[in-house]
């Protein structure tokens, strides 16, 4: 083992010791006489007491929603947001990499398999690349005094350690910004077919999702593969092409398309090592109709955070652990990327530096990329700084959010924050503008908004609610603090001038904000209900629709909640009329608002729910709203597939699939996704895309993914 | 696993109850220090583990992959785990000091560290500390954590490392400030 790699497993050697620490008391822990292993036959009946009693807590008639009672036999199941395990299933790491279409050219599946291949090649020579370290003077310099400083807890101002060796990049030139209001948006294609797109929070910035398409073609993964369907009159599909990807690597998975006129960009993480990960996307031709034409690709470091098409750009966020003090040679501390297979180290001029990187030490890699240009135009952006954790886009901006925390020099007060770093957006290309940062952590995503030239923050403190408004130059301008207090924010959304927030302890207040006045951000009205929304979705000018959970008078959860929030006057929100669905319920779009569908033309919209409990109702749900009332539409449940596969007690634990590979797939089944196309509503699992008729929601067909 | 888990599993599946038995001997100290940490409460925890011999041992046939017990088994238990937590979703359930004396070991709660440490596993999110605990209770890899809790593996990886990182850092925080007590 070399010198290198010991420096390198010092740090992990920290975490290590954390663990031993940790696994020595659990230990030590003695298990009370009443599960020792004699009691086991005990155990067993108060267990399943235990059950029962749950069992019984749901009333009769509530469960008759539960009109799919297909699914017996199996206690549990795990939950997964539907970018979760998506990628592991029929990974076949002997097969060769090759196009299966029965159509696709010759010349496409050659560049496919050597594109594919280079990939591969590159996972496991990666970190053998030695290259001249000259140029990376400044940050070996900057390793040492970072480490120096550490060590000897230097308090002094951190920044002037390296003054002058790496370009700090902060300018206060005025960005142009514009905002609009985001919806799920509706598209149509050249004959005038309506379709859904992903529900995407800010209007015409893209969000990645496992289903694209354009009116006319469905591109979507499943089993392994990169789908090209032709979606049809009545519901059918034709198989125009597929790609067998590139095997991803015991640690890695599929993630996201991103589907921008006639290019498609694949996005999925490589990963053979533990903490080693490598974000690939491959990128595709789509103009001759159904094909998919390798058009390059590139790879940078680091975990996966989120990506956004702006612009008819690509930008893409990851999180990567390659950097440590204990790499004394700079050259093991800059982030790489591949361009076509090639490796190059990131430059100093694209490297910043932000925020707290003494405590957290990794970088965010962030990388531009116009669509129709050649993969070598890739522009990239590395910032020491911190984990991120979520970001928001517009079409001009993009803004990192980093939860971390701040403690007292003796650590007995300790706060969260959230640093906040802005980057200006064009075509392709990413320039740090500011930085700042507000008390609390955010929720997600929907936690921040830009409208006007000013970005606005909602963030959970230890013991209350908070928003702030910060200017371009992310300091602040106003705040309102004090909101709900010993709660925690549920949902959060934006809309213009007004703002909406769900905390929850007890019952779920929703709080209607007026954010008209930058400098003095006021609750213009509030509305206590049972439960909490975890999604509030606009519908309409009018309403707002909240996707969360019900409880009862002691807070605890006994069954889904679908809210219909009248939202017209907003110093009196009112509840419209909500639908309770008692039992175990989840929506999933309570975990990704992608998973919300919603009809680009009637009032009808949906989600996948799923229930820990199998005699329950799993499957796909619409509702309808009609002069301010909600109905049940209909429930599309399990196909026979899923039903078999559950018969066969298959969905607790998947199969391996005839090679030897453990799947952890719990959820194959589970619906992840609606897309509408023209009159067709289309019902994504991992396996198969159901067809279901938009208006009457009969059942059309089944389309095998695997 | 070893090769007489493995056998223990393969004549559970088959329905004998003693292999199920003694499988349970192999497990039980995890799965409920697993669980009370979780929840921070013993005799939800005991229901946990209580549910968990239930459903594994109707569930047990179905088992495909045997070697793949370990991980079936916590997530049932992480499971049942999640739904307690869901039931109480905000109400802070924490060990009394008095309760958590007792768990040690019959022995009087030697150290401060060990309060500590428990203390500073309650400061992570609910989803945090199950990774952190999890890869130490059955040294599950990330990607048997990610099966386990229904997460996406790269997530899980930065998750494990960022909490391992603040753990670290509040209970050097922490000795610190003792040690600095103790010299005054």
């Amino acid at each position: 083992m070399t010198r290198k790699r010991q420096k390198k497993d010092k740090e992990t050697l920290l975490q290590l010791e954390m663990q031993a620490r940790i696994k020595a008391q659990l230990d030590d822990i003695v298990p009370p006489e009443s599960i020792a292993p004699e009691q086991v036959d005990n155990l067993c009946k108060r267990g399943q007491n235990l059950m029962e009693q749950r069992k019984a807590r749901i009333p009769r008639a509530r469960r008759k929603f539960s009109a799919n009672r297909v699914l017996a036999g199996v206690m549990s199941l795990v939950l997964v947001a539907g970018l979760g395990v998506y990628g592991f299933t029929h990974v076949n790491e002997q097969m060769p990499t090759e196009s299966v279409s029965q159509t696709a050219r010759n010349e496409s599946r050659r560049m496919i398999d050597a594109a594919d291949t280079s990939e591969r090649e590159l996972l496991t020579v990666a970190r053998r690349y030695e290259v001249a370290p000259d140029d990376y003077t400044p940050l070996t310099a900057y390793t040492a005094a970072l480490r120096r400083k550490i060590e000897e807890e230097n308090k002094k101002n951190f920044f002037d350690i390296f003054n002058g060796f790496l370009n700090d990049g902060i300018d206060n030139a005025a960005p142009e910004m514009a905002e609009e209001m985001a919806d799920v948006e509706a598209g149509t294609s050249a004959e005038d077919v309506e379709f859904t797109d992903t529900n995407n929070q800010v209007a015409g910035v893209q969000e990645g999702d496992i289903v694209k398409t354009d009116g006319k073609f469905l591109y979507v993964f499943g089993g392994g593969k990169l789908h090209v369907q032709r979606v049809e009159k009545d519901g059918g599909l034709t198989d125009c092409d597929t790609v067998k990807l590139a095997d991803p690597g015991e640690y890695g998975q599929f993630y996201d398309l991103y589907l921008q006129e006639n290019h498609l960009a694949a996005v999925m993480a490589l990963s053979t090592e533990w903490q080693k990960e490598l974000l690939a996307v491959k990128l595709y031709d789509i103009s001759p109709a159904g094909k998919l034409i390798s058009a390059g690709s590139y790879m940078q470091e680091g975990g996966y955070v989120s990506g956004r098409v702006a612009d008819g750009a690509l930008y893409l966020v990851t999180s990567s652990h390659n950097f440590s003090i204990y790499n004394e040679k700079a050259e093991e501390n800059i982030p790489l990327v591949w361009i076509d297979g090639i490796e190059r180290k990131v430059t100093t001029d694209e490297l910043y530096f932000s925020g707290d990187a003494e405590r957290n030490m990794q970088y965010t890699n962030i990388t531009g990329y116009r669509f129709g240009d050649a993969a070598s135009d890739v522009n990239t952006v590395s910032i020491l700084s911190g984990y991120t954790e979520d970001i928001y886009c517009t079409k001009q901006n993009l803004y990192l959010l980093k939860n971390n925390w701040v403690s007292s020099r003796d650590g007995l007060e300790s706060y969260n924050k959230t640093d906040i770093c802005r980057y200006a957006l064009k075509d392709g290309r990413i320039e740090a503008k500011a930085q700042g940062t507000v008390r609390g952590s955010t929720l997600n995503q929907f936690s921040a908004d830009e409208y006007h030239g000013y970005f606005r923050i909602a963030t959970t403190d230890s013991d209350e609610n908070r928003v702030t408004i910060l200017d371009k130059n992310l300091n602040k301008v106003s705040e309102l603090t004090g909101l709900a207090r010993g709660e925690r924010i549920y949902s959060c959304k934006f809309m213009g001038e007004k703002a909406y927030l769900v905390t929850f302890r007890q019952t779920d207040p929703l709080f209607a904000l007026d954010l008209s006045d930058v400098k003095a951000p006021k609750v213009a009205g509030e509305l206590k209900l049972p439960g909490f929304s975890n999604y509030l979705y606009p519908f309409g000018e009018r309403y707002l629709v909240g996707v969360g959970m019900n409880t009862d008078e002691n807070g605890s959860v006994n069954g889904m909640r679908v809210n219909l929030f009248d939202v017209f006057d907003p110093t009196s929100p009112k509840l419209s009329d909500a639908k309770i669905l008692a039992g175990g319920f989840h929506a999933l779009a309570g975990i990704t608002h992608k998973a919300f569908y919603k009809d680009p033309q009637n009032g009808v919209f949906g989600f996948p729910i799923c229930s820990y409990d199998l005699n329950e109702f799993n499957g796909f749900v619409l509702f309808s709203e009609k002069n301010g009332k909600l109905e049940v539409k209909k429930e599309l449940g399990y196909t026979e597939k899923a039903t078999e596969a559950a018969n066969n007690g298959e969905l607790l634990w998947t199969t391996d699939d005839g090679n030897g590979l453990v799947s952890y797939n719990y959820n194959g089944f589970y619906i992840q996704r609606g897309v509408c196309v023209g009159d067709t509503l289309y019902l994504l699992s991992e396996h198969q895309l159901d067809a279901y008729d938009r208006e009457s929601l009969v059942y059309l067909n089944s389309f095998d993914l695997d | 696993m070893t090769p007489i888990i493995l056998q223990a599993v393969y004549r559970a599946k088959s329905g004998d109850k003693a292999a199920y038995a003694e499988l349970y001997t192999y497990y039980y100290r995890q799965m409920y220090a697993y669980a009370l940490y979780a929840l921070g409460h013993p005799q939800d925890a005991e229901d946990a583990v209580a549910q968990t011999v239930y459903c594994a041992y109707t569930e047990i046939a179905k088992l495909r992959r045997e070697e793949s017990f370990p991980t079936w088994l916590f997530t049932i238990l992480s499971n049942q785990v999640k739904r307690k937590k869901k039931a109480y979703v905000e109400r802070r359930v924490q060990i009394p000091l008095e309760d958590l004396n007792e768990l040690a070991d019959g022995a009087p709660w030697q150290s401060e560290e060990k309060l500590d440490l428990y203390k500073a596993l309650s400061s992570l999110k609910d989803t945090d500390r199950a990774i952190v605990l999890l890869s130490v209770v059955e040294n599950f890899t990330g990607k048997e954590i990610a099966a386990i809790l229904g997460m996406n593996p790269s997530t899980v990886r930065s998750r494990l490392s960022r909490s391992l990182k603040r753990l670290h850092q509040l209970l050097t925080a922490n000795e610190e400030s003792d040690r600095k007590g103790a010299s005054v």
